[in-house]
């Protein structure tokens, strides 16, 4: 155990040069790297930091157009609700406008229908009554209704009183023609003849009488003198009749409307 | 020559270099310096900064940084200055008492006295040259005179000692170690000897441990501008 001196320098030697050449193979270049990978990782670090913010500030903007397009979108819906309810009801008004007219021309033809069948009626009615007049007055006494009509205003024209008859003369006297009978059928010569005698004989004078046809006065017989008349027929019977059955009709459109308007109000 | 009985490869000569006798200690710290040169080579001559790095370069990497921490750990401020020297003799003892403890046949250079005296001269040498190029001349000077120039003869007998107590620590273990080894060998020649090389293996990282530390903190009390208790405790802890 002694210390060889000649292997000590040797050694220093030795650990001089071990020392130089780590320094050149290992420390140096491990450092170097290490640094250089330090200086790395810290600038992709600084990217990565500054892409995190970028992407944070789009990720907001993101979200604030998401939240703008949300507010357009509520706005737009309020505003489609809006003229939607708008237009419903404008629909709606439209519709009962034109149920209204519809309502209403109904009511017109209605109106314009039932007053034609009255106008059909009374004519019918007026035919069937002269058949059955005159076929019961056939039946029964024998004579024809015409026979019995002109008997009738005959002795009708008889029962004039005298304010009336000074009318009528009146009238006569005025007028620039002479009296007209008029009639809904066909006179014989000789109801013809006793017809203008009593004319003749209400009126005064012994003027020419003419004698015309009229279907339209229903079974009648009329005198006319200027602008005023005496007449008989059924019209006056047909009258009440008509007057009967319009009150009766009305009642039943009156009724009718009133449950029509009832539903239409239950529809609403 | 047995050995048991040699105590150092200071006494096995190799061959004659003209006049000169080449111990082993110095074959195998040629081949020792050769490895790690060679090493460190092969593997620093494809280095990468990038992210993905070779795995020769991680265990370099995890070295030298370890290296690094342990000396800024004693409170050195720039590390980088000491790296070199305190690592390439942590690496030298701690390889030679590795391989010695591993490789049949392979003498530690640290088990020869020759060896650790140098070691220790180096770091006696070098303690002055950190502190004056540190401190000036007269600034490392005058730590010999303080706390008073009373203590001069005690302060350089210490720096003395300390150091022969460097050398001698490192040879006194080493040899130690694998002197035990060869008497068990010789005694119980079965399983007994592997737990003494095992034991061998960690004595000997842990005095290259200790004569690095010891080393920078004697070059760290050299540097430093006021003095500390350091030296004296880690030594004593040693």
């Amino acid at each position: 155990m002694q210390i060889d001196w000649v292997t000590v320098a040797a050694q220093i030697f030795n650990f001089l040069i071990l020392l130089f050449l780590l320094k050149r193979f290992l420390y140096g270049p491990i450092v170097k790297a290490m640094e250089e990978r330090r200086a790395l990782v810290g600038a992709q670090m600084r990217e990565a930091q500054e892409r995190e913010t970028q992407a944070e500030q789009e990720a907001r903007k993101h979200r604030d157009a998401r939240r703008e397009l949300e507010e357009q979108h509520d706005e737009l819906m309020q505003q489609a609700r809006a003229e939607a309810d708008d237009r419903r009801r404008q629909l709606i008004d439209q519709a009962r406008e034109e149920v209204e007219g519809i309502e209403r021309r109904w009511h017109e033809n209605l109106r314009d229908e039932r007053d034609a069948f009255i106008r059909r009626l009374r004519e019918q009615m007026g035919r069937e009554v002269c058949a059955v007049s005159r076929q019961a007055l056939a039946d029964l006494a024998n004579r024809d209704l015409q026979a019995q009509v002109v008997t009738v205003f005959i002795g009708r024209l008889g029962g004039l009183d005298e304010q009336r008859r000074e009318e009528l003369r009146a009238a006569l006297a005025n007028a620039d023609r002479g009296p007209t009978i008029t009639s809904a059928f066909e006179l014989s010569a000789g109801q013809k003849k006793d017809l203008a005698t009593a004319a003749r004989g209400v009126l005064g004078g012994d003027d020419n009488v003419r004698f015309l046809r009229a279907e339209e006065l229903l079974c009648g017989v009329e005198l006319g003198v200027g602008g005023r008349k005496i007449a008989w027929s059924l019209d006056s019977y047909l009258d009440a009749l008509e007057e009967a059955l319009i009150a009766a009709l009305e009642r039943e459109t009156a009724e009718e409307g009133e449950s029509t308007e009832g539903r239409a109000a239950a529809h609403e | 020559m047995n050995a048991a009985v040699r105590l150092t490869p200071d006494e096995l000569i190799f061959f004659h270099l003209g006049s000169l006798p080449i111990s082993a200690t110095l074959v195998f710290s040629w081949a020792l310096m050769l490895i790690m040169v060679l090493g460190s080579w092969l593997i620093t001559r494809r280095l990468t900064s990038d992210v993905e790095i070779s795995r020769g370069q991680n265990f370099l990497e995890v070295i030298v940084a370890g290296i690094r921490d342990q000396i800024e750990a004693m409170g050195v401020s720039r590390p980088e200055l000491y790296m070199p020297f305190i690592g390439t003799l942590f690496l030298f003892i701690a390889l030679s008492n590795i391989f010695a403890a591993l490789i049949p046949r392979f003498e530690a250079p640290t088990g020869s006295l020759s060896t650790t005296v140098a070691l220790a001269l180096v770091v006696f040498i070098a303690v002055p040259i950190y502190g004056i190029s540190h401190r000036g001349l007269l600034g490392y000077l005058k730590q010999y005179i303080e706390p008073t120039p009373l203590m001069l003869p005690m302060n350089i007998i210490g720096e003395i000692s300390r150091t022969l107590a460097l050398a001698f620590r490192l040879f006194g273990n080493i040899m130690s170690g694998s002197l035990i080894v060869g008497l068990l060998l010789a005694i119980a020649p079965f399983a007994f000897p592997v737990v003494m090389r095992l034991l061998g293996l960690l004595t000997g990282v842990v005095q290259a441990y200790i004569f690095a530390v010891l080393a920078m903190v004697y070059i760290a009390s050299a540097t430093r501008i006021v003095k500390g208790a350091a030296p004296e405790q880690a030594e004593d802890a040693a």
